[in-house]
Parts: structure tokens; C-alpha cells; sequence
């Protein structure tokens, strides 16, 4: 009853979005209000919708209801509870809900969040976004509905992938597909736009929030999902330019770019045309990554070739928005007045250099991914585009994005000085030179030009820095000057300030991963000891141990530091029971220096020796550490009284700016 | 019923929500663009005013934003929407309340159409916890397999809920579950030859036929609880066979035998077994004789392994005709006797003949096959293996120019 109640609230929702995707936009293009007015309503109706039929789905996972043809291809009873409820969206048909039910989500926080939009472009904004949860509810509808029932209903399920069961990938999706969705704002924004021929002057105020609440929850399923990867594969790396990590990547280099492009827009109405494309561009990536991930071209294209209906479905919708947000665009972009002048030194430059680094390294992203398919499915060639193109096409792009970064933020509107603005920043430089320095005496060896990309790393993290004690006048001002400064600084430029922090601690860890990594691989039988990276490890045994669902071989390893005891680690073997496949935990001893990192292998049958991998991975953590630091201060910046508001409520107009000022 | 009611009240709310905007009086002043943007860019001024007050900004930069964006208020409060309005409108050719009318038809009707073509109304959910409390006489032999199952997940210690189920697996042929919980109850009830069986038994199983070390172990035990258990022997014997140690396996089999019971239908079992051991022993002599024989065989064949690279060619199916007696085939029919050799070969063409059931594909094999099966006089299996091959090579003219000599030369009328 429940499963079939929420099949009839999926089907009245795509109804609802077909609703919502005529009537607004008729109401505009005709002049009548009141079907315009319908926008508003029709978004949160179609939220509750969703979101019933998502939580019936839920409710049958959580239940086992074995009846539902989904839950019995991907659950399984002895699931423990978080995982039957991440299962839901663990398999395809409930991760195209999800993706409905976060559009949705962001439709409907439009519609009432939006209260202060010119009535014509929120109906338009709903319009568009609706006609993409048409679109992608008329798939699911037609190719993947997971409210299908069986009729031999069996008495179990098959189970969801052992790798899947991770508190960390449990909850990568929703966040990644946020991210990914949250950018069809951006895109429904753009489109109504150009229906409509001309861009408010608050469109980028609009725009801004949305765009940067997507890249937050983008940026922070990413991270996630190199997160996840790192401790859960068991190699010891945390990105493989694996092209299902590029699909998100590269909505997240656009959304970056499209964040600062903007800013320029809002502030000096300038870079309008641009700013629209790229809000088209972002989603249209996000589009094809979920297009890459969803329709199997990535396993084969021979696989897709053979089952090809669900990826020619999300083909022809990729089609459709993306060619016809390009076709308006091409269109109606001569129309669009252009804004005010800037000198090639100033603000503005410094981030149109910040627009053209980034979609330059989104299109080698691009071609680094896209080609091996291409390649295969022309010629049925099969190659594999690995690190060694990134290393040489993306990492040159990032060194001089990295070096211009800090001197954005100094640089003012309109006109700027390079050579003062240099000369603010000669602490960084400082710092990073001594940065180099040290690297060099610790590490004495790896490749030459670590210590440089450190240097970089450390110059970009005390640039931002410097921002700050440079607005503050730390240094030249009193204390209570400075006080009173640091507490009225705008929360924004706070914001802006640790998300380049971050980006430098990144570079920092990805740097010493990369370069400094020390790999041990050895046999140990209990008893034996083994020394990586200054910490002596001993094997105390293996001891077999049962979890819910799964058996496990736990090996137990002593750490020892200079003859101090520090920690026990226990990396393991696990069989899982449903379906029966291996997988390998990790044994990590995290630390501010760096992460070790111990495999368990097979046992060696004539000696009753076991094989290991340690690793030790210097400064690993600061590559999270540093996408989360970005996602809290992409917060940060989202509670800015002025990114918040977006335009003045008619009926307050009077108090906001003064109290804007007492407030902050 | 309860269901088409819920299905009624939320149609009718989603009609009530999206036509209550329709209907509404139209009402008078909506915010125009351009109010909006006077707004947007006022807030501005005042934020300029503010940056400026904090020190971000000097009065320099600020005023020159001052007037950048005054110079924007005054052309926007010039310019007024309609211009572009007015290009961009349709004709309101349907008014509000009958799209209001229009909507509270179509969303039910189109939402239900939908439904009834997708759906299972009738279906109740069927929520794993409530299907396991059926009554037990109603319930299939899965469910109560279930039910014992999520029994054993709370109380894993139950040695006596271990044992009952095991021999369930077995018979449902789940042998990597039967084994599991045959050792289970071995550890908590102890050891009894049934347990010691099972466990043996369906360890061998779900290992596909090979003796693993525990399972020999436990046959082991089970000889010394039950002197002269038949099964058990059989299965050592077929140990020391799979582990290569022949004599010993012949040996044991040969044990088997001679105190078996006359009417014993596993007997042809073991001597199969007796059978292929000796076939076993002429193959490892035979390919011993062959390689020191003839140095040029040898020889042709590194130049093969040389040609495909470095990679060493696996030992027996190498080669481009995979269905086909192989050297070592033959090599061990060379050594039988007549009769033998006749059993041997009639084994290899049925070997031959199911492959090719497989993989109808392979038109080599099919013409070696009409040919064996001509050469060993069974002429109307010649014909079906004809047919058969004409059926696959339907449409190539080649092929079938290539069938109709090959009757022709065996004097198949077909």
C-alpha cells in the first residue's frame, strides 16, 4: 500500500512538473499574472511529491519489502540499517529519484526563498526547472521506475555491493548530486534570462547564493568520495583521474569559475554573456557526468552499445537542455547590453585570468576523459587516459592559477597596481621560499620539483592570510582598531579568505602525497617487525571476527614510536555474505605528519607469514582537510547578509541598509 | 479501496493548490523588473556607503562606484519594460479559469492513466518481518528457511538450529552455507559421523568435487568413528587422486571395491575412476615418450610459442581450434587397446558434439565432425552432424560449397 501510494505520488509529481513547466511560462510569455503566479505553489507541490514517493521507496528498503523489484536487486535483510536506507540511491533507479527529489528541492527553495523576484523571472526560473524534472521524470517513468513490483517475490534480496557499505559513500551521492543539481539553478536563471531578453540587475545576486551552496555540497561530496576511496580500495591513493571522478570534477572547476565570474557580473555588470554561457556549461557537465556515471558508457562502450536504451534517454535529455540552452543562447546573448570598462590589471582581470585557467583546465579534463570513449567508440580501440596526461595538461594550467590567486583579492576594481600589490604580498613569498627550504632539508629526495609545488601551496595559504591581516591593518594599526576591523569586516571576504586557504592547504597535501609516499611491501609472520617512515610496526597476529554481515580475517599490528607505544592497528580481510565478495579495510594511523597506512594480504601457505602493504602518506589529511575547510567557508560566505538577501523586500527597503550596517 | 481513496484526496489536493492561483482576483500591482532593479541598485549605493564607513574601500573608490552606479540607476529608471514586453507577448487567448478547469480534469485523469499502466494496485506491500509470521503450514520451504535463518542471527550459539538447517542447504544446494552451519553444529554439539558427513560432503561440493583439506580431515574422523564407511574411503582415495599421488588413490579405490555390496550402484563410479587413473598414468608416460622421441615436434612448437611473443601458450587448448582431441588426446589413445582406443575415441567425438551444442559457430568443427563420425561407421549421426551444419552455415555459399564435397567424398546422399 505504501509502495504503490508512493508510485502514484512519483507519477502525480511528473504530472505536477508538467504542469509547472507550461503554465508559468505561458503566463510570461502572454502577460498574465495569475498564471505566472502558479509557479510558486506548483514547485512546493511537486517537492511534497517527490519527496512522498522517495520516502516511500525508503520505507520498503528499511522494511525489506522484497515485493519491490528494486529492493530485491539491491537490499539485503541483514543490511545494517544506515546501508538499507543508503541503498535507496546505492542503485540506479534510486539515485534518479534522489537526483528528482534534490531538483525539486531546489525549485521549491526558489519559489519560496524568492519572494522578492520580479514575478516574471521566478516563473520563468520554476519553468526551466521544472521542464528538467519533466524531463528526467518521464525517464525514470519509461525506463527506470524503482516502484515496480514482482510477482514471484523472493525471499531475500541480492544485496548491495560490501564496497558500497561505507559510512562515506552512504552519504557521497546525496551530497554530490546536490552539487550537481544545485548548478541547474544556475542554468534555469540563464535560460530565463534569455527568454526573456535582458538580465536584472540583481540576476547575479541571485544567482551567487545558489551557485555557491551547490559548490559547497559539490566540493564536499568529492572530497567524500576521494575519501572513501583512499581508505576503502586499499591502494593508498586518493584520486585516479578515473573518469567517473572527472565527471564530477569537472562541474566543480566550471562552478568555481562560473562563483567568480559572478562576482564580476554583480558588482560591475560586466561579463554578463559570459557569466550566462558558463552557467549553461556548468550544468550542461553536470548533465553529462550523470550521464557518463547513469548510462554504463563508461564500463564499455560496447556495454552501452548493447543495452543502450537507458543512456539514449539520458543522451537525448543531455541533447535537448544543453543544445538548447546553446541554440538560446546563440540566439539572444547579441541582445544582452554589455557593462562597464576594466583595465587588464584590476579585479575584474584578475578573475576573468581566474575564468580562462579554469575552463581551459575543465576542457583538458574534458578531452582526458571524453576521448578514450570517443577513441573506442570509433575505432573500438581501448585506451586508458591516466595521470600522466593530467600531470602534464591540468597541473601546468593550476601553477599559474596558484600564483595569481593571493593577488586577486588585493587587487581593487576597475585599475589595480601590480607592482603594490607584489609588494604585499613579499611575506608570502617569504614564507614560501623558506617553505621550499625546509622541504628540501627533510625530505632530500623526490622529484625537483616538489619543493617549488610546496612553495606554491604555502604561498598560496599565507596570500590569503595576508588579505586579511592586510584589511585588518594588523601591523601598522592598535589593537583596538584592528579589533573593531576584524569584527566589521564582511563576512564574505572572511569567506573568501579561508576557501584559498584551503585551496593552498590542498596543494600542500597533494604535493607531499605525491612526492614524499613511502611503500612497503613485505611478508610478516607474528612476531615479526618491519619499520616504515620512523614508526616500528609489529605483527601480532590474525584472529577471525564476525559482523553483521560479513566474516573478517582482523590482523593486528603494533605501532611503535621511538620505543613508545602509539597505537594498535587492525587492517582486515572481509567476505561479505550477500553477495560473497572480498574487500579490504584499511588500517590507518592518522596523525598530523602524515597517515599510516597498512593492507592486509593473502596468507602465505607455507609459512604462516602474511602479506602486507604499509604506507606512509605525509600530510595526506590536508587535502580533505582543506576541502572542508573550502566547504565551511563557502558557509560562511552563504550567511553574508548581502549574498543572503539577494534583492531588498519591497516592503523593507527602508530598514535594510541600516540595519545591514548595525547588524555586521 | 482505502488505496483509490488516498489516490483521489491527493489528486484532489494537488488540483485545489495549483488551481487556486487561477482563480484568484487578479490583482492589481505585481513587482515590475524594473522596480526590482531601482531596488537592487540602491541596495548597492547604501552597501558602497557602508564598505566605505569600514575602511574596505576608500572615498576615492568609493565615490567613483557611486557614480558608476548612479549613472546605471538613472538609465534603467528611463528605459521601462513594455518595449520588451510588448514584443515578447501572446495573445491571452485562454483565460485563467479555464486553464483552472482544464488542470482539474487533465492531472487526475493523466495521473491515473499513468498509474494504471505502471502500477500494482492490487499488490499489498509485503514487508520482509510480516511475511516471515505467516502460519508455518502455509509457509514455502524458502520462508521457513528464512525464518530459522534470521533465528540463528540473534542467537548464534543455537548448535541445534545449526543442524536442522544444514541439511536443508544441502538439499537446496547452497554448499557453502551447508558447510558453514555443519561445522557450526560440529563446534557446539560436537562430532557425530551424520554431522562429519555433511560437512564433508558439502564442503567437497561447494568446492566443486575437490577434496580440501578440511574435507579430508573430516572423512578422516568420520573412518575412525565408522570403520570402513564406503563414502569416506572413496573420497580419500579421490584426495591422494586430485593431489596426484596415483598409486595410493588406485589403491584406495581398489579397497572400495572389494567389500562393496554386489548391487552397489556407485560401483561403476569408482571404476571409472580405476579407469582414468590408468588413463592418467599412459598420458604422463605417453607425452614422456613423445618429447625425448621426436625432437622436430618439439622444435615446430617453440617456434610457435616464439611467434606468440613471450607469453608461455596454456598447456592443452592452445591453439586456433579449440574443440578437437588434443597431442596428449591422442598421444593416450595410441596407447590403449582396441577396445579402449574405440571408447576413447567415440568419448572425444561426443566431447566434440557437445561443444559444438554450445557453440554452433565453429564450421571447422562441425566438418570434423561429420568426418569422425563417418570414420567410425555411424553414418545416419553423420547425416544429423551434416544437417546440423548446413543449418549454421545457412547464407554462406562458400561453406556450403565446402559441405556438399565433404558428403560427397564420404558418400553421404544428402
Amino acid at each position: 500500500m505504501i509502495v504503490e501510494f508512493g508510485h502514484f505520488a512519483l507519477v502525480l509529481a511528473v504530472v505536477v512538473a508538467l504542469f509547472q513547466t507550461a503554465v508559468p511560462l505561458w503566463g510570461t510569455l502572454s502577460r498574465e499574472p495569475r498564471l505566472m503566479e502558479t509557479a510558486k505553489p506548483a514547485a512546493i507541490l511537486q517537492l511534497v511529491l517527490f519527496l512522498v514517493a522517495f520516502l516511500a521507496l525508503t520505507h520498503a528498503y528499511v522494511t525489506s519489502d522484497f515485493s519491490v523489484a528494486n529492493v530485491a536487486a539491491n537490499s539485503h535483510s541483514t543490511k545494517p540499517l544506515i546501508y538499507r536506507i543508503s541503498g535507496v540511491w546505492g542503485n540506479h533507479e534510486g539515485s534518479m529519484l534522489l537526483w528528482v527529489l534534490i531538483l525539486a528541492t531546489f525549485g521549491a527553495a526558489v519559489a519560496i526563498f524568492g519572494n522578492n523576484l520580479p514575478l516574471s523571472l521566478r516563473a520563468n526560473v520554476l519553468s526551466v526547472q521544472a521542464s528538467i524534472a519533466l524531463a528526467f521524470g518521464i525517464f525514470m517513468l519509461a525506463t527506470s521506475n524503482p516502484f515496480l513490483r514482482l510477482d514471484d517475490v523472493p525471499i531475500d534480496g541480492r544485496g548491495l555491493n560490501p564496497i558500497l557499505q561505507d559510512p562515506a559513500l552512504a552519504f557521497h551521492p546525496p551530497f554530490l548530486y546536490a552539487g550537481y543539481v544545485g548548478f541547474s539553478i544556475a542554468f534555469s536563471f540563464a535560460i530565463a534570462a534569455l527568454i526573456d531578453g535582458r538580465i536584472d540587475a540583481a540576476w547575479a545576486r541571485w544567482v551567487r547564493p545558489w551557485t555557491l551552496a551547490a559548490w559547497m555540497c559539490l566540493t564536499l561530496g568529492i572530497a567524500m568520495g576521494s575519501w572513501w576511496a583512499y581508505y576503502e580500495l586499499g591502494w593508498g591513493g586518493w584520486w585516479f583521474w578515473d573518469p567517473v571522478e572527472n565527471a564530477s570534477f569537472m562541474p566543480w572547476l566550471a562552478g568555481t569559475a562560473l562563483l567568480h565570474s559572478a562576482l564580476v557580473m554583480e558588482k560591475r555588470e560586466t561579463l554578463k554573456v559570459w557569466t550566462i554561457l558558463l552557467a549553461i556549461l556548468t550544468f550542461s557537465l553536470s548533465l553529462m557526468g550523470t550521464f557518463l556515471v547513469r548510462s554504463g558508457v563508461l564500463t564499455s562502450v560496447h556495454a552501452f552499445a548493447v543495452d543502450p536504451e537507458r543512456g539514449v534517454a539520458i543522451l537525448a535529455i543531455m541533447t535537448i537542455f544543453v543544445g538548447g540552452g546553446l541554440t538560446l543562447f546563440a540566439l539572444r546573448a547579441g541582445e544582452l547590453r554589455h557593462g562597464g570598462l576594466f583595465a587588464p590589471v584590476s579585479r575584474e582581470g584578475a578573475l576573468v585570468l581566474n575564468n580562462v585557467l579554469l575552463t581551459t583546465a575543465t576542457a583538458t579534463v574534458f578531452v582526458g576523459t571524453l576521448y578514450p570513449l570517443l577513441l573506442e567508440g570509433l575505432t573500438g580501440a581501448k585506451i586508458s587516459v591516466g595521470p600522466p596526461y593530467f600531470n602534464l595538461t591540468f597541473v601546468p594550467l593550476m601553477v599559474p592559477l596558484l600564483i595569481a590567486l593571493p593577488f586577486g583579492p588585493f587587487m581593487p576594481w576597475k585599475r589595480g597596481d601590480i607592482v603594490a600589490v607584489s609588494q604585499r604580498l613579499i611575506l608570502a613569498a617569504v614564507l614560501a621560499l623558506v617553505a621550499m627550504v625546509a622541504t628540501m632539508a627533510l625530505a632530500q629526495r623526490g622529484p625537483w620539483l616538489a619543493p617549488i609545488m610546496m612553495a606554491v601551496g604555502v604561498y598560496v595559504m599565507a596570500g590569503s592570510v595576508q588579505e586579511l591581516t592586510y584589511r585588518a591593518k594588523i601591523g601598522s594599526a592598535g589593537r583596538d582598531e584592528i579589533l573593531r576591523r576584524l569584527r566589521n569586516l564582511p563576512r564574505s571576504i572572511y569567506g573568501t579568505t579561508l576557501a584559498h586557504f584551503g585551496v593552498g592547504m590542498m596543494v600542500v597535501g597533494i604535493v607531499a602525497t605525491s612526492a614524499y609516499q613511502t611503500e612497503k611491501v613485505l611478508v610478516l609472520k607474528p612476531g615479526d617487525t618491519a619499520e616504515v617512515a620512523g614508526y616500528t610496526l609489529t605483527f601480532k597476529g590474525v584472529a577471525p571476527h564476525k559482523g553483521p554481515n560479513y566474516r573478517e580475517q582482523v590482523g593486528t599490528i603494533e605501532v611503535m614510536r621511538d620505543a613508545t607505544p602509539i597505537t594498535t592497528l587492525h587492517p582486515s580481510k572481509r567476505i561479505y555474505d550477500s553477495p560473497p565478495q572480498p574487500t579490504s579495510e584499511a588500517g590507518i594511523h592518522a596523525s598530523w605528519r602524515g597517515d599510516l597506512y597498512t593492507v592486509l594480504g593473502d596468507a602465505q601457505e607455507e609459512d604462516g607469514g602474511y602479506a602486507f602493504r604499509f604506507y606512509f602518506n605525509p600530510l595526506v589529511r590536508l587535502i580533505w582537510l582543506g576541502a572542508l575547510v573550502m566547504f565551511f567557508a563557502g558557509g560562511i560566505s552563504l550567511s553574508d547578509r548581502r549574498l543572503r538577501v539577494g534583492a531588498p523586500k519591497r516592503t523593507s527597503r527602508a530598514d535594510t541598509p541600516a540595519g545591514a550596517v548595525a547588524a555586521e | 479501496m482505502i488505496l483509490w481513496i488516498a489516490f483521489a484526496v491527493v489528486a484532489a489536493a494537488a488540483v485545489a493548490v495549483l488551481a487556486r492561483p487561477l482563480l484568484a482576483e487578479q490583482h492589481g500591482v505585481t513587482a515590475s523588473a524594473q522596480e526590482a532593479d531601482l531596488a537592487v541598485y540602491r541596495d548597492q549605493l547604501a552597501e558602497i556607503d557602508a564598505d566605505r564607513d569600514r575602511g574596505l574601500i576608500d572615498s576615492a573608490e568609493a565615490e567613483s562606484a557611486r557614480t558608476e552606479l548612479a549613472r546605471r540607476l538613472l538609465q534603467r529608471s528611463e528605459q521601462s519594460d513594455d518595449a520588451a514586453q510588448a514584443a515578447a507577448s501572446l495573445p491571452k487567448s485562454l483565460s485563467p479559469a479555464t486553464i483552472a478547469y482544464a488542470t482539474a480534469l487533465a492531472i487526475p485523469v493523466l495521473s491515473i492513466a499513468i498509474y494504471l499502466a505502471l502500477g500494482s494496485p492490487s499488490m499489498p506491500g509485503m514487508p520482509q518481518s510480516a511475511r516471515l509470521h505467516h502460519s508455518p503450514a502455509q509457509a514455502g520451504i524458502d520462508e521457513l528457511v528464512a525464518k530459522v535463518e534470521a533465528q540463528l542471527r540473534e542467537t548464534p550459539e543455537d548448535g541445534r538450529g545449526w543442524d536442522a538447517i544444514a541439511p536443508v542447504y544441502l538439499r537446496l544446494q547452497r554448499f557453502g552455507d551447508a558447510s558453514n552451519a555443519f561445522a557450526r553444529a560440529i563446534r557446539l554439539l560436537g562430532e557425530t559421523p551424520k554431522r562429519l558427513r555433511g560437512f564433508a560432503e558439502s564442503t567437497v561440493l561447494a568446492n566443486n568435487g575437490i577434496v580440501v583439506e578440511p574435507a579430508r580431515l573430516a572423512y578422516q574422523q568420520l573412518l575412525t568413528k565408522e570403520p570402513g564407511d564406503h563414502e569416506a574411503r572413496f573420497w580419500l582415495a579421490m584426495a591422494d587422486e586430485q593431489e596426484g599421488k596415483l598409486d595410493a588413490a588406485e589403491k584406495g579405490y581398489r579397497s572400495v571395491l572389494t567389500d562393496a555390496p554386489e548391487d552397489a550402484p556407485w560401483k561403476s563410479v569408482v571404476e571409472a575412476r580405476i579407469a582414468t587413473i590408468a588413463a592418467q598414468r599412459s598420458t604422463t608416460e605417453a607425452t614422456g615418450n613423445s618429447q625425448s622421441g621426436s625432437k622436430q615436434a618439439a622444435g615446430g612448437q617453440s617456434t610457435a610459442n616464439a611467434d606468440a611473443g613471450t607469453k608461455p601458450s596454456p598447456p592443452e587448448t592452445s591453439g586456433a581450434k579449440p574443440p578437437g582431441p588434443t597431442s596428449a588426446d591422442i598421444a593416450a589413445a595410441r596407447e590403449l587397446s582396441k577396445d579402449d582406443q574405440q571408447a576413447f575415441i567415440n568419448a572425444m567425438v561426443e566431447r566434440l558434439a557437445g561443444k559444438l551444442d554450445k557453440n554452433p559457430d565453429d564450421f571447422e568443427g562441425w566438418l570434423r565432425l561429420v568426418r569422425a563420425y563417418s570414420v567410425l561407421g555411424r553414418k545416419d549421426d553423420a547425416g544429423r552432424a551434416l544437417v546440423s551444419a548446413r543449418k549454421n552455415a545457412e547464407g554462406n555459399s562458400e561453406r556450403n560449397a565446402r559441405l556438399d564435397a565433404l558428403a560427397a567424398e564420404l558418400g553421404l546422399g544428402i
